[in-house]
């Protein structure tokens, strides 16, 4: 590598500086930013749209199984998923409620019945309206990162949440979500990116 | 004894037609037994969203409780289905798209393909867990190929209507021909249960057939007891002006009473039940069997003998009864169950009251009468209104013969037109059954077969020409009972279908890798696959899911040594193209139920109306034997004739369709209006009596009017049918009875000894 030339190396200082005297504050922050205020930040938002691809490593697979679609979320409890590929479905999860529309017939269960995907689902749901309560219910938390950038790893609590997932981490920028990974017992994970919220 | 326990049965369909085909009666038995006879349909309403969606949810958690229901549906589906793993192990029998080419090389790609697919969104990854097992996914299939409720929109995760105001739910009674008292008690029941789940102000509207059983039986029974009473109060009023004594006002009660009690205690005893409708006819009987003792009572000179003045009377009362007696007996023949009740309980009651009149009457009457007839002179303009007057009848007549001949004359075949109820509760039936996409009531086919496996075979083989069907958009779906279980035959075709072990270890693995699945992941396949063909058929009983079990049940109508399974139709567009298309379906039988029972009406129309020629013949044939005359038979018969005439014009001029109740009250009017005939022919001849005798048959009128008036107002079709009919038809009879009566001048008839 070429020695920079000295006005150029100038030029380097007054980068960091620049640089610094943005990311010092942002340390500060780090230390104050914790999981009610993450709550606080994402609770505040009325409704989000945005577009999803998710890719699934499966022990029955080959190749990685990658779906897209849009994710709907309206304050505190409507959460839809439109997945668009491979194969078009509408998911619906309200009040304890998950209806399923696809190829022009909808079904409705209970959440009661299925209780591991229920969890699953409250993860996401809890998360995106700031209830944390609902979260230590079956999770135990853990935030890493800062206000900008933050990743919430939630470690299963209840025995069969357990038996069944191992981690997920949601990961996001502000208010917003930008990444969803489950790691399920079975070793099989799923990695959910999303795109920039359109309000 | 038997009078306190006589039942009174208010069972609508006892006023069906009796079957005249197997067709017929296997519609008859859809009507009254079918899938859709059983539905009931629930809203609720006047509370918010969530609490009305928690409310649906308790109730439906409630009803489960009991084994009242079948089906109980309020948008939550999975509730229905609790059995996985019976469906699980019988997968390979269920599953449709088991066949022989799913297990080749090809089959297999392509039905992994799907199920790698299916991965990619929420309720396929449900599956993930029975992937290994199951890779070609027929669980999936299965569960996704049934025929789920497509109506109502969801909300809060259970079914509201389309202004998300009424949370809704669907019941259907578990018990396949329910009577009214355990239709009363399913209701009973709903109620119950919902005021232990609603808030106060929430509100529950029930509909479907059971109900409507239930409140036609209710409204009918409430409906006899006050017209009854009103009826009977009017009577008593008048009867007490003008015998002015107790002694004989009660002599004039009792032809009638003696008659009805008769003819109840045996109308009961021969059917075992009375149907609330025949009940209801008591009060014509009391109205017109109350005439017979004031035409005694009110035309004998006051100090004649009683005894010697119903001697004097009986040929005319004889006749009067025995032509009554004859007009009725053609009921008596109809071949439905109500209206034979309705004969038997009319042609009992009559000769009983007439023979009491003749022999016990004149036995019971105190020496000393008075009554109001006897110092009675007709008012001017009475008398001037009741003068022959040949040429206004001609006129009136005429009159009539136009107004039918302008305004075209038409029957009501819709038998909707003989349901009691209101017309309100068919609307809110008609608007629940549209918002919860219930089966279409109208159209069902019927496959008719020796047993079940022939019934299950022949739903099998109409599935290409019903997928046509909806490929054509005449219908846009179809549920059958092959759907729940499939034929033997078609489950031992696919156990045969399933592939050797041997071959499919050779072929999984290439199919496998060719669809993106590791070979070795799919393995517990070829365990599976193995134990499935080790499978027997399975059989009705066999079902250990209660719900599944009765989805089977419900479409299936099994007779002694027959089975008719049944496929009900949704979202039928177009039923006329539909119906042309019927033949396609051949032997399968698509029965419209609305022309169909347009059919039996018209049928039975034909019968009531050969049946009432017959009884209009026998009358005649007795009038003539009595009176030796043909002018005087037809001076008797004319008035009425012409009465009935004019009553249908003037039902026409109210626009009411003639329907088979109007023609059953025209030939009560025959029987009333030959009585005024006969009585004013004899007053014409007997120069003394003559006001007498015309105020008995005033009093006559009157009452008969207020028993056919309260009947008139009724809110029941089936009762204002033959009040305004009998009221219309009394006061023409009457009219036209004066109006053809000629003055003394000609000969009298024969009626006096």
């Amino acid at each position: 590598m070429q020695p920079l030339p000295a006005t150029d190396y100038r030029c380097f200082v007054w980068l960091w500086l620049m640089i610094s005297s943005v990311a010092l504050p942002a340390a500060a922050q780090t230390a104050a930013f914790e999981i009610p205020q993450l709550m606080q930040i994402l609770a505040q938002v009325e409704t989000r749209e945005s577009a999803f691809s998710e890719k699934k490593i499966l022990a029955l697979l080959t190749e990685p199984l990658v779906s897209s679609g849009t994710l709907r979320y309206r304050r505190p409890g409507y959460v839809e998923r439109m997945t668009m590929a491979p194969r078009q479905e509408r998911f619906t999860y309200e009040n304890g409620k998950i209806a399923i529309e696809s190829n022009g017939r909808q079904r409705q269960f209970q959440i009661r019945d299925q209780p591991a995907l229920g969890a699953l689902i409250e993860s996401i749901r809890a998360t995106l309206a700031g209830d944390e309560e609902s979260l230590r219910r079956h999770y135990q938390l853990r935030l890493a990162g800062t206000r900008a950038k933050w990743s919430l790893e939630m470690l299963p609590v209840t025995p069969d949440l357990v038996s069944r997932i191992r981690l997920i981490r949601i990961s996001g920028v502000q208010d917003e979500l930008r990444q969803v990974d489950i790691l399920e017992a079975s070793d099989d994970r799923t990695t959910m990116t999303i795109d920039a919220v359109r309000h | 004894m038997l009078l306190t326990h006589t039942r009174v049965a208010t069972d609508m369909s006892a006023f069906l037609p009796r079957a005249a085909t197997p067709r017929q009666d296997l519609l008859i038995g859809q009507l009254q037994h079918g899938p859709a006879a059983r539905t009931i349909m629930v809203s609720l309403e006047n509370a918010s969203p969530g609490s009305l969606a928690s409310a649906s949810d308790a109730l439906a958690d409630k009803l489960a409780e009991s084994h009242t229901f079948g089906l109980i549906a309020n948008g939550a589906f999975e509730r229905r289905t609790q059995d996985r793993n019976w469906l699980f192990t019988h997968r390979y029998l269920l599953s449709a798209t088991v066949t022989t080419e799913r297990f080749t090389p090809e089959g297999l790609r392509q039905a992994l393909n799907v199920s790698r697919e299916r991965l990619g969104t929420p309720s396929g990854d449900l599956f993930r867990p029975l992937m290994a097992q199951d890779p070609t996914g027929e669980l999936a299939g299965i569960l996704e190929g049934m025929d789920l409720q497509q109506g109502p929109a969801m909300r809060n995760g259970v079914w509201f209507d389309g202004s998300g105001a009424r949370a809704l739910l669907l019941l259907e009674i578990r018990e396949a021909a329910p009577t009214v008292e355990m239709q009363s008690a399913v209701k009973h029941e709903i109620e119950q249960v919902f005021a232990t789940v609603a808030s106060p102000e929430m509100r529950m509207i029930l509909a479907g057939p059971a109900i409507y059983a239930v409140e036609s039986r209710n409204l009918i029974e409430h409906e006899s007891l006050i017209f009854t009473i009103v009826a009977a109060g009017l009577i008593v009023a008048l009867l007490a002006w003008v015998y002015r004594n107790l002694a004989q006002m009660i002599l004039v009660f009792i032809p009638a009473v003696s008659g009805i009690l008769a003819a109840v205690v045996l109308v009961s005893w021969y059917y075992g039940t009375m149907h609330g409708i025949t009940l209801a006819f008591a009060i014509i009987l009391l109205a017109e069997t109350i005439d017979y003792p004031s035409y005694l009572l009110l035309q004998t000179s006051p100090g004649l003998p009683l005894a010697v003045a119903a001697r004097d009377i009986w040929p005319t009362l004889r006749l009067a009864v025995l032509t009554t007696l004859v007009g009725n007996l053609a009921m008596l023949f109809s071949g439905i169950a109500g209206l034979a009740q309705l004969g038997l309980l009319a042609v009992i009651g009559i000769a009983v009251a007439g023979l009491v009149n003749r022999w016990v009457v004149p036995a019971l009457a105190p020496r000393q009468r008075h009554t109001a007839s006897a110092s009675w002179v007709p008012p001017r303009w009475l008398g001037k209104m009741l003068q022959p007057r040949l040429w206004l009848t001609g006129v009136a007549a005429l009159l009539a013969l136009l107004i039918l001949a302008v305004g075209g004359f038409s029957w009501e075949d819709d038998l909707g037109s003989l349901n009691p109820l209101p017309a309100e509760m068919k609307m809110r039936d008609q608007r629940l059954r549209g918002e919860l996409g219930a089966p279409d009531v109208r159209f069902v086919i019927a496959v008719p077969a020796p047993d079940l496996e022939q019934a299950l075979r022949g739903s099998e083989a109409l599935r290409p020409a019903l997928d046509t069907l909806v490929r054509e958009k005449l219908l846009t779906g179809y549920t059958m009972a092959a759907d729940y279980l499939p034929s033997h035959a078609t489950q031992q075709a696919r156990l045969a279908a399933l592939p050797d072990p041997d071959q499919l270890r050779q072929d999984l693995p290439g199919a496998a890798q060719a669809a993106g699945f590791r070979p070795d992941a799919l393995a517990p396949l070829l365990v599976e696959i193995a134990q499935a063909r080790l499978l027997s058929p399975i059989s009705i009983r066999d079902i250990p899911d209660k719900a599944w079990r009765l989805r089977v049940e419900s479409l299936l109508f099994t007779q002694t040594n027959s089975t008719v399974a049944l496929i009900t139709l949704k979202g039928v567009t177009d039923s006329k193209a539909l119906s042309e298309r019927a033949n396609r379906l051949a032997p399968a039988l698509l029965i419209d139920l609305k022309q169909e029972i347009g059919g039996l009406v018209v049928s039975y129309r034909q019968q009531i109306l050969l049946y009432s020629g017959i009884g209009m013949l026998l009358i005649m044939v007795l009038l003539f034997a009595h009176l030796r005359r043909i002018g005087a038979t037809l001076r008797v018969v004319l008035p009425s004739l012409l009465g009935m005439l004019c009553t249908v014009a003037v039902l026409h001029l109210c626009s009411e369709r003639l329907n088979l109740f109007h023609l059953v009250a025209l030939l009560l009017v025959l029987g009333v209006g030959i009585n005024y005939a006969l009585f004013f022919n004899r007053a014409a001849a007997d120069h003394v009596g003559e006001n007498r005798v015309l105020f008995s048959l005033l009093i006559c009128l009157v009452s008969t009017l207020i028993g056919f008036g309260a009947l008139a107002v009724s809110s029941t079709p089936v009762l204002h049918s033959i009040g305004i009919t009998s009221f219309c038809g009394t006061a023409f009879s009457f009219l036209f009875s004066a109006w053809l009566t000629p003055k003394i001048r000609t000969p009298p008839l024969p009626l006096a000894c």
